[in-house]
Order: C-alpha cells, then sequence, then structure tokens
C-alpha cells in the first residue's frame, strides 16, 4: 500500500509540467462558469418538459417513458407586451415555488376568459399585468384551479422542440383540447412579436 | 508578445468574465439596492435608503417568516420591485381591511377559496393565505400599495430577505453603518384556529 502511494507520488513528481497545465485548464474553465450561468438564466436554454399536462403539443406519449427536449428563450421577460395569446411558457408553480410548470397563455390582461370546473366562477376578468395559462391536456392544473399568473412567475418561453426528432420545429400557437372562448379581448396594441418568435404558425388573427 | 488582436480578445474575454460573476453574485447571491417610497416608512427612509438583500438563502420565500423585510417582484408590474414586511404565511389567516382602489383586481387575482370570511367593502375580510403564498404588508398601512390591493403573492416572486439597511441620502456625507432590520410581526395574522375560537366567541 505504502509503495503505491510512494509510486504514485514518484509519477507526480515526475509529471509535475502536465499536472500544472491540468491545475491551469480547470481553473480557466471555473471562470467561465458565471457567464454560462447568465447564458442559461438570461439568454437560452433547453430543458426536458416533464409530465404530461402539455400533451399532445408536448410529450405527446403520456406513458412518460420519452420526454421532450425544448428550446428555452429567457429574452425579454419583463416585456409583458411580448406575450400572445397562445405562446407556450415555463411560470413557477404559484402553488409551490420551487417546481415549474409548462403551459399555453389564453388570455391576456383585461380580458374576460371562460373558465372550467375548478374555478367557481363562470368567468373571469384577468388582473393587470396577469395571464391565464392552461395545459393542453384536459387534465392539467392550471388557472382554472390557481387563478390569474402574474407576469414575474413566467421563467421561459417554450419556441421550439429540440428532441424526438420527427416532431422537432417550432411549438405551435394553438393546440390541445377545444379552444378556449375569450369573451372580451383586449383592445391593447400589441409590439410585434420578438425575432426569435417569428415565422411561427400564426393562425390567430389579430 | 502576442499581436495586438489576441491581447484585445483576451481583454475582453476576462472583462466578459468579471461581469458575468458580477452578475451572478448580485442576481443570487447577495445584492445591496436603494429603495425610494413611503410605503416603509417608519422603517425605511423615504429616499435614501440601501437595502442589502440575501438572496442566497431566502430567494423563492424559502426560509422567511413571518415579520421578515422581503424584496419582491411587484405582481400588478413585472418590472417593479417593492419591499414589505411578511404578514401572513401560507395557511395563516389574514384580516384584509380595505380593497379601496383596485377591487376588481383584487377580487379576482385572489384565488375563490382564499377568502374564508363574509366580504364586505366597508369592513374588509378575513382571508386564508394560499399554499405558496405569503402576505405581504407595508410598515405604513395608510400610504402602501399591498396585499390588500393585489391580494396573496406567490413566494415564487420573492427575491430575497433584507437583512440591513443603511441610510445613504443626498444630504449625509457618510453612509450609516448598516443597521440590523428586525422582524417585528406589525400585522395581526392568526392560525386557523385561533381564527375558528375567536368566531365562536
Amino acid at each position: 500500500m505504502a509503495s503505491a502511494f510512494r509510486k504514485a507520488y514518484q509519477h507526480a513528481q515526475a509529471n509535475q509540467g502536465t499536472l500544472k497545465y491540468a491545475g491551469r485548464t480547470i481553473a480557466i474553465a471555473l471562470t467561465w462558469v458565471p457567464v454560462v450561468a447568465y447564458v442559461a438564466n438570461h439568454v437560452v436554454w433547453i430543458g426536458v418538459i416533464d409530465g404530461s399536462s402539455m400533451t399532445p403539443t408536448l410529450n405527446p406519449e403520456s406513458n412518460g417513458l420519452r420526454r421532450d427536449i425544448a428550446l428555452l428563450w429567457k429574452l425579454g421577460l419583463k416585456e409583458y407586451k411580448s406575450f400572445h395569446r397562445g405562446d407556450v411558457v415555463v411560470l413557477r408553480n404559484p402553488r409551490d415555488p420551487e417546481t415549474s410548470v409548462v403551459k399555453r397563455i389564453v388570455a391576456l390582461e383585461g380580458e374576460e376568459v371562460r373558465t372550467r370546473f375548478p374555478y367557481p366562477e363562470s368567468t373571469c376578468r384577468v388582473p393587470q399585468h396577469h395571464f391565464w395559462v392552461e395545459g393542453d391536456n384536459i387534465h392539467s392544473v392550471d388557472s382554472n384551479t390557481y387563478g390569474p399568473v402574474t407576469c414575474g412567475l413566467i421563467t421561459a418561453r417554450v419556441t421550439r422542440v429540440l428532441f424526438p426528432f420527427g416532431r422537432a420545429g417550432l411549438v405551435p400557437r394553438t393546440g390541445g383540447r377545444d379552444p378556449r372562448e375569450v369573451l372580451v379581448k383586449s383592445e391593447l396594441p400589441f409590439s410585434t412579436p420578438p425575432p426569435w418568435l417569428k415565422g411561427g404558425k400564426k393562425t390567430e388573427k389579430e | 508578445m502576442a499581436s495586438r488582436s489576441s491581447r484585445i480578445l483576451n481583454n475582453l474575454s476576462i472583462g466578459i468574465r468579471v461581469v458575468a460573476a458580477f452578475h451572478l453574485l448580485q442576481t443570487s447571491v447577495f445584492e445591496t439596492s436603494p429603495t425610494s417610497g413611503l410605503s416603509m416608512l417608519p422603517t425605511l427612509r423615504t429616499i435614501g435608503d440601501n437595502v442589502f438583500v440575501n438572496k442566497l438563502n431566502y430567494s423563492r420565500g424559502r426560509d422567511i417568516k413571518t415579520g421578515d423585510v422581503v424584496i419582491a417582484w411587484k405582481p400588478t408590474n413585472c418590472k417593479s420591485r417593492i419591499c414589505k414586511r411578511v404578514a401572513g404565511m401560507p395557511g395563516d389567516i389574514v384580516y384584509s381591511n380595505a380593497m379601496p382602489k383596485y377591487s376588481t383586481i383584487a377580487a379576482d387575482g385572489i384565488p375563490f377559496e382564499a377568502v374564508v370570511g363574509p366580504e364586505n367593502p366597508r369592513t374588509g375580510k378575513y382571508i386564508r393565505v394560499p399554499e405558496g403564498h405569503v402576505w405581504l404588508l407595508g410598515d405604513n398601512a395608510a400610504a402602501s400599495l399591498d396585499s390588500r390591493d393585489y391580494g396573496p403573492v406567490p413566494m415564487a416572486l420573492v427575491i430575497g430577505k433584507v437583512s440591513f439597511a443603511s441610510f445613504w441620502g443626498p444630504w449625509d456625507f457618510f453612509p450609516s453603518l448598516p443597521r440590523r432590520l428586525r422582524s417585528n410581526v406589525t400585522a395581526s395574522s392568526m392560525t386557523v384556529d385561533e381564527y375558528l375560537s375567536k368566531d365562536a366567541t
């Protein structure tokens, strides 16, 4: 045992230059960690979609064996006007701050939306800087349970499916269960979509 | 001797890394930021305060308690931040005395199950703070726009806890030493049992 250590020490002594080079390279690589963290938190990252609340748009196989990998854009999340009806977003669960959920924006601020079962009233007017979000799957815990969600909870936009290559492409702006009826559409002038969202399938005419 | 362009590139990359490291420190560990406004008046001055925000242990409301001063994103405005005191934790019952200006917004923003008592625009109502939410109030109740207007705030909006504050206004030559903000329980929140026993009497 001791001889093995001695041998390793001798080996290290003999290859001191190599070890120094490796340590230096690792140290330099570590200084790039904050840059990667910045890009991941504020520009773009990829995420694995878990759960079946956006079936069939994301994770169409509900057995949970194959999970989609999606592109998450995080630029301009503080601009309320850059969100549109039909966008798929990642948001912090209002009921549990440590988890995130993926939902589709159904209504924007000032709009009145017809609600579904767990919600106590038949319609709801979305407050200032809030969204009405719903999952495409009928078995989805969404705004019908926890009410309109505020803009600050949104952590990313899901713009593109990356991994099953057969379905890779832009996430459609419509989909899922029967289209929700927005009773009073907002008259606010919305800005043009950001450049990375242009070219998406815009079936909705605004 | 490296060429001129490679030296420029090298300096640029060092600069990017330093700025990113500083940004990471500010967004996820610790931040000092100036505050303004009347809403925390006895505790924080109207202008010229710097609050020291601990984000490492308290972001997303992880370890906060009733009485802590926190920084959070404003629910009715994506871009602005608020500094308020936690008056109720999930499951507590709080009394909201006034719904003056934004009553329609608040009524829709609060999940229906939150309202446990009879709602009356004159006398206010009892509200059970929903799971994963906190009830935020300003110390200066008369001039504070807080949970009484926009309802319970999701814990995910909480950025961090204000542990120290230092006064440094335009009229101060030197900043004051950072003083610890005490965790005063100024607002009356109660547990469900207390609410029920109060109802019985």
